[in-house]
């Protein structure tokens, strides 16, 4: 009986051992991944950080797209970390991997700021918003041929209290403004028929109720316009699509304009 | 998930998070490019210029909805070309009519994707 039991305590004593010495292989493998993936976050999250450093420091029209390349690194750092910071509770890992995720958030929030900053960088000569109005609904009028721009502008515009009208081509788009005597217009430059952008916001300032109105040119490309152009123009600011929510809600809210000149009909305007 | 071929996530940042209205744009984009690079394939075999920029530049803004940077960059490529460049106009508007393709097949498996999340 007691040969038994020895050998029985033996067993589950070589068991337990087997066990330890596995899971204890397993954990140090762990960590070597964890040290691996913390080395890997920390050269990534350097690198960019250096990256939007530079970025951040000029008013490039490449910003938006790099900007949305750096974010989307990030979102991938972030999740990264917290997948680690899930799995090694106790590691000595841990603090690094806190502290990596504090820099990925740091600056993710950055960049969302300078997002929110830059409306998509029409020019370097873009002003700082003007004081918001009192207002808070406002009628919208969107001028632009493409519902893959109206619909979204249209939902979200609707869905912060706005009241929108569409106007699929220039002509419509003037009478519409006649009729509904917007706070604000949005227009595309590259409208088909016979009025493009460039027509509609000639029509718009030469019409006696409409010549203060809040008008806004939209275009796919920084390309196909400069700010003095858009300004000369008689356009109070300039984006290029899509615009995002909070861009919207600061061209809707806080009206930016292009650098006042003392000559310009803008300036004027100020 | 990230795909090559667009970022949905940037899309649905630029939608305050309304899912509805993310999934609404993509299948605009679905119906809608095909007619697109159609008429830049008519515009083309015509030597349209004019018609063949302003074809781009529709593709090109439909595109960066979605963050489609492939098909953003080839539309604007397209757009820049010189109006002397034919047999490059043709290859683009090869080119940017197989990348739309690839664009919407990912674009319909991310659909149904998120369609599955909510």
């Amino acid at each position: 009986m007691t040969t038994f039991a020895f050998i029985f305590a033996l067993s589950i004593a070589s068991s337990i051992a087997i066990y330890l010495g596995l899971r204890t292989r397993q954990i140090e493998r762990r960590c070597r991944e964890l040290d691996e993936q913390r080395q890997k976050l920390l050269v990534q999250i350097e690198s960019l950080k250096l990256l939007s450093q530079f970025r951040l420091s000029e008013q490039s029209s490449e910003w938006s797209e790099l900007g949305h390349e750096i974010r989307n690194s990030l979102a991938g750092i972030l999740s990264g970390c917290e997948a680690m910071l899930m799995t090694c509770h106790a590691s000595e890992s841990r603090p690094l991997v806190e502290l990596i995720h504090r820099q990925a958030t740091l600056l993710s929030t950055t960049i969302d700021k300078r997002f929110a900053s830059s409306l998509s960088v029409a020019s370097p000569e873009i002003t700082a918003p003007i004081s918001s109005e009192l207002k808070k609904e406002f009628t919208v009028l969107l001028i632009d041929d493409r519902r893959d721009t109206t619909i979204p502008l249209q939902t979200l515009l609707a869905k912060d209290g706005h009241r929108v009208e569409v106007a699929q081509n220039g002509l419509m788009g003037v009478k519409k403004a006649q009729e509904c005597k917007p706070d604000l217009i949005l227009c595309d430059l590259g409208l088909p028929g016979e009025m493009d952008g460039w027509d509609v916001i000639k029509a718009i300032r030469n019409d006696p109720i409409l010549e203060r109105v809040y008008v806004v040119a939209m275009s796919g490309s920084t390309e196909s316009f400069t700010a003095p152009q858009l300004r000369e123009a008689g356009f109070d600011f300039g984006v290029t699509k899509p615009i995002g929510f909070q861009n919207l809600q600061q061209l809707v809210q806080s009206r930016p304009r292009f650098t006042s000149v003392s000559s310009l009909q803008s300036a004027e305007r100020n | 998930m990230h795909s090559i071929s667009f970022n949905m996530e940037t899309t649905l940042h630029n939608v305050n998070g309304d899912i509805d209205l993310m999934i609404s744009i993509a299948e605009i984009v679905m119906e809608d490019l095909p007619e697109l690079v159609r008429r830049l394939r008519v515009a083309g075999d015509q030597s349209d210029w004019l018609n063949v920029q302003q074809g781009a530049h529709a593709i090109r803004g439909m595109a960066a909805n979605l963050v489609a940077q492939p098909l953003t960059n080839l539309a604007s490529r397209l757009e820049c070309l010189g109006e002397s460049d034919q047999v490059l106009i043709h290859e683009a508007v090869d080119t940017i009519d197989r990348i739309a393709d690839l664009t919407r097949k990912a674009l319909r498996i991310e659909i149904n994707r998120w369609r599955s999340t909510m």
